[in-house]
């Protein structure tokens, strides 16, 4: 008995979970806290944008066309006289939300659906993942063109019509993980423990998939976002005046040798974003993998 | 006769997240014609980096070869250009590894693997080499070996596998052949004759052997000399009888009372070393066994062991070994 | 001590295999275990032994029900486990429990030492907050752990730590039964004993019961009092340890003695070796009649045709041989 009491007097090393220690780990990666700072910086401005801008994202003048960035129009104007600055942080504020939205969606179902088949394996999974092959042969720009003309084309539809198609991969990446971490040790170890399925699921086997699931995700964020730019540019995306990264990048590709500030400005701000949304991805993948030391 | 193989000093660091680790410190050693070396130790003791080492297969970086020499037949495989080297991998020294899957190319029938062997060390014509590596699958003991030869590496079992292995490295009949850790993936009757085919190749060609193993039953078996490594260091050296019959190094005293046996009555309790492999991060002053062993002094942790010999062909790095005999 | 916490009989587990992939039928299946029968008294440790592929494992796993049976009877205190599922089988496992191979795929790296070894508490209710840490605490004290580690993650340790740290969950619910699967093969020569003598002491201490599966022979006698031998999914001899190490009657156990190194040279010089030829027949076509004619140096026409049974020798030495019969009862 007495060394009952012996061990529960013992002072404990800080009080931890694995959230909390990857947040200690992602504290020192240098690269990952510049990007994540970056991230919320765009955040933070795209959610402000009206309030901080003098100029409306619509507001045409005719005695300013086309001009070069100066004090007042820091990223020019475009050929209604736009400001660009305005137009790029609405432009991403739109781009952001697609990419997010769309981005949660397809994480949220694809994450599940893949485990459950992964976890079950035998008829279950075959019948999951085959069905998983059918909506994946069917051409996605296609669905989400349908998907886009019988509902209209509202920016809700849009994002959960994404969302919808790209799941699909990540739940082929998550089956693949599942079906490999299954045959560990531990997860038969929680098995004979009498550990529930659901709780197998959620405690053992996706949060060791998780790398892979990270990174797929920050890598589906800005395909979303370039996706949207595409669909904005067949017209069935964003509808002017509105304006997403993606179509004022291509807006501003059409003009480029007259009005170059048109596709730099919104094409270095995307470009930013997804470096910082990658290198954030692969930070919090390092930061989540407790053998990763430092 | 001059010794086939002198290793003085070999050095080998990697280097890691951790900082620099010493993975082999100073390990001496010579190999005679015809003799069979034990290389007994843990995993991180060293033993398999140091024949890498010799081979010159160790990753760079993270690995470096720091200092020593290795002369083999009077030339130092740590000096020589890379392109000579290669002339004498897998032709004059050959290696055998733990899992031949992993160094059989999955891709290539065994025919192609064995005659390119041939074709190139010894620039034989492709029927030639056919004929001899025929020959060679059925003296290790391939049934059917002239239709064998056809297959892929995938199509063998286990102890087969094992054995194409081995016949790849005799092809040219090497004068040094290196197993590391030949039979520690096969079944134990499997094994058996794994190694009674080794003691049998080394009687028919003379082969040199250097056979790297955690299993001491296995160096009683094969082996004439026995070198314990502990931590990138040869803890105790000698001919297999003596440190079988007269360990003196409180390690390998440890190390053969603790193993289960067979052929003896049953203990109630087993006599096991106490603590853990070694952290080659963080390893102990003095001499990296002290924390685990049972005689240690002061002086221990303070300075490893300068070698204490008994007879010729016998010592051990321990402050205690002579008080202790 | 007559008294049986476990019976298994007739226990076949066969992995179907499929072939087409829109409509995959089964093809065949891997006989892993064929048809196997044994009791395991409380409070002794029985030694498997066997080499890869014989079906050691997946007995062992098909007694805790991690495989389930395809055929057979696995009674547990006189419980059909085989019979039961869902949350019936769940409230079983409390009292079986499982020791893995391998120390590093068995922890899962993403929880704390704590966390695991608390899981099966968790699981089943048993203790929350203050109390559970106490509990988790005085688990990893009694397999030799300090129990100031429990905040640091598997990866943090060495292999024989680890295994320690298995054996502590495997602890944590007070079971009646546990299985460990090669406990020691994964780990260091000087690490083994340790193990062994540790897995000795808690069998001790808590009147364990076990299942001890090892290719290992020299630390399953060391640790067992009845030792069963198989070969290809089926028990080729069982008897006490001192029998089956003195007087070995099946073929294949001789054959399996003998091939163990033994870390003597003297010893060694004087042995008599019995190689086997050839391999280990697939287990998706196990030889017709006794499965082990292909290699039996003894082999007679009459072991081609007839599958001979487990029969009992006196003093509960059982072996499954032809060469025992007298005389043989057919000419072929």
């Amino acid at each position: 008995m007495s060394s009952i009491a012996a061990v529960s007097d013992i002072q404990l090393e800080k009080k931890s979970s694995l959230w909390l220690d990857a947040w200690c780990r992602l504290k020192k990666n240098k690269m990952a806290m510049v990007s994540s700072f970056l991230v919320v910086a765009f955040f933070l401005l795209a959610i402000a944008v009206p309030i901080l801008s003098p100029f409306p994202i619509d507001e045409v003048h005719y005695d300013s066309i086309g001009m070069a960035p100066n004090t007042l129009h820091w990223f020019g104007t475009d050929i209604l006289g736009r400001d660009m600055l305005a137009r790029t942080f609405y432009g991403l504020r739109i781009s952001l939300a697609v990419g997010l939205t769309a981005t949660l969606v397809s994480f949220a179902i694809g994450v599940v659906y893949g485990a459950v088949a992964g976890f079950y394996g035998g008829k279950v999974d075959a019948l999951m993942m085959r069905f998983v092959d059918v909506v994946y042969g069917l051409p996605y720009m296609f669905f989400v063109i349908i998907v886009m003309s019988v509902f209209g084309n509202n920016i809700l539809i849009l994002f959960m019509a994404i969302g919808a198609v790209s799941w699909l991969t990540m739940a082929r990446i998550v089956r693949g993980q599942v079906l490999s971490i299954s045959q560990k040790e531990f997860v038969e170890a929680a098995r004979s423990c009498g550990v529930r399925n659901r709780t197998i699921i959620f405690r053992h086997l996706i949060p060791n998939a998780l790398g892979p699931i990270i990174v797929y995700t920050t890598l589906m964020v800005p395909r979303t976002i370039l996706v949207e730019a595409f669909l904005s540019f067949l017209g069935l995306g964003i509808q002017p005046p509105q304006a997403s990264l993606g179509s004022l990048a291509s807006d501003g590709a059409s003009a480029m040798d007259l009005y170059p500030w048109l596709i730099l400005f919104p094409g270095v701000v995307l470009a930013i974003l997804l470096f910082a949304l990658n290198y954030f991805g692969d930070g919090l993948r390092d930061a989540l993998d407790p053998r990763m030391k430092k | 006769m001059m010794a086939l193989l002198t290793v003085n000093n070999l050095c080998t660091t990697f280097s890691t997240p951790e900082g620099v680790v010493r993975a082999v410190d100073g390990v001496s050693f010579s190999l005679e014609r015809g003799e069979a070396l034990g290389v007994v130790g843990e995993s991180g003791s060293g033993k398999s980096v140091t024949v890498m080492s010799l081979m010159r297969l160790i990753a760079t970086p993270p690995g470096r070869i720091e200092s020593g020499e290795a002369i083999f037949e009077g030339r130092d495989l740590l000096k020589l250009p890379e392109a000579n080297l290669r002339s004498i991998r897998g032709d004059e020294i050959a290696m055998i590894f733990q899992d031949p899957l992993t160094s059989l190319n999955p891709f290539l029938t065994v025919k192609r693997q064995l005659t390119e062997v041939l074709e190139t060390h010894r620039r034989m014509s492709p029927k030639k080499a056919l004929t001899e590596s025929i020959h060679m699958l059925e003296l290790v003991g391939i049934p059917s070996p002239a239709k064998r030869i056809n297959d892929y590496p995938h199509e063998f079992s286990g102890g087969m596998r094992q054995r194409v292995m081995i016949a790849m490295a005799l092809l040219c009949r090497p004068k040094l052949l290196i197993a590391d850790e030949p039979t520690t993936a096969l079944d134990v009757t499997i094994q058996a004759q794994i190694l009674e085919l080794i003691a049998d190749l080394r009687h028919e060609f003379g082969t040199t052997v250097i056979l790297i193993t955690h299993n001491l039953g296995i160096v009683a078996e094969v082996c004439d000399h026995v070198a314990v490594m502990y931590a990138g260091k040869i803890a105790e050296y000698g001919k297999m009888g003596e440190i079988f019959v007269r360990p003196r190094h409180p390690y390998t005293q440890g190390l053969l009372r603790s193993l289960p046996r067979l052929d003896e009555k049953r203990a109630a309790r087993l006599e096991s070393i106490v603590g853990q492999p070694p952290d080659l991060t963080l390893l102990p002053t003095g001499c990296a066994f002290h924390p685990r062993c049972e005689v240690k002094s002061e002086h221990c942790l303070r300075e490893f062991p300068s070698a204490v010999r008994f007879g010729d062909h016998h010592y051990a790095h321990c402050w205690h070994a002579e008080d202790r005999s | 001590m007559n008294d049986i916490l476990l019976e298994i009989q007739q226990l076949k587990v066969h992995f179907p295999i499929f072939k087409g992939t829109l409509f995959p039928r089964e093809v065949g299946a891997v006989q892993a275990v064929n048809g196997i029968g044994f009791s395991v008294r409380r409070g002794e440790t029985l030694g498997l032994v066997g080499e890869s592929g014989c079906g050691k494992s997946t007995t062992g796993r098909a007694l805790l029900q991690l495989i389930r049976p395809t055929s057979g009877q696995v009674l547990f205190e006189g419980k059909d486990l085989a019979d039961m599922q869902g949350e019936e089988l769940r409230r079983m496992r409390r009292h079986m429990q499982m020791i893995f191979q391998d120390p590093f795929a068995s922890l899962n790296p993403r929880m704390t030492v704590g966390d695991i070894v608390a899981e099966p508490l968790v699981t089943f209710d048993i203790a929350s907050g203050k109390e559970l840490q106490t509990r988790v605490q005085h688990l990893l004290h009694e397999v030799g752990m300090d129990p100031k580690f429990i905040r640091r993650y598997p990866h943090e340790f060495s292999g024989g730590q680890r295994q320690r740290i298995g054996i502590a969950r495997a602890l944590a619910l007070n079971p009646k039964f546990i299985v460990a699967d090669e406990p020691i093969s994964a780990l260091d020569v000087s690490i083994q004993a340790q193990i062994m003598n540790l897995l000795a002491d808690l069998k001790e201490r808590h009147n364990l019961t076990y299942l001890f599966i090892s290719h290992d022979l020299a630390a399953v006698r060391h640790l067992s009092h009845r030792v069963a031998v198989m070969y290809l999914g089926k028990i080729v001899e069982l008897a006490s340890h001192d029998d089956i190490y003195s007087t070995p009657k099946h073929p294949y156990t001789q054959a399996l003695l003998s091939a163990v190194p033994i870390p003597d040279p003297a010893v060694q010089k004087k042995r008599e070796r019995i190689v086997l030829r050839g391999d280990l027949p697939s287990p998706l076509h196990p030889p017709a009649g006794c499965r082990f004619h292909t290699r039996c140096p003894y082999a007679m026409p009459h072991c081609i045709a007839v599958d001979p049974p487990l029969r009992d020798y006196g003093d509960g030495h059982f072996a499954a041989c032809h060469i025992f019969d007298t005389p043989p009862p057919s000419k072929l």
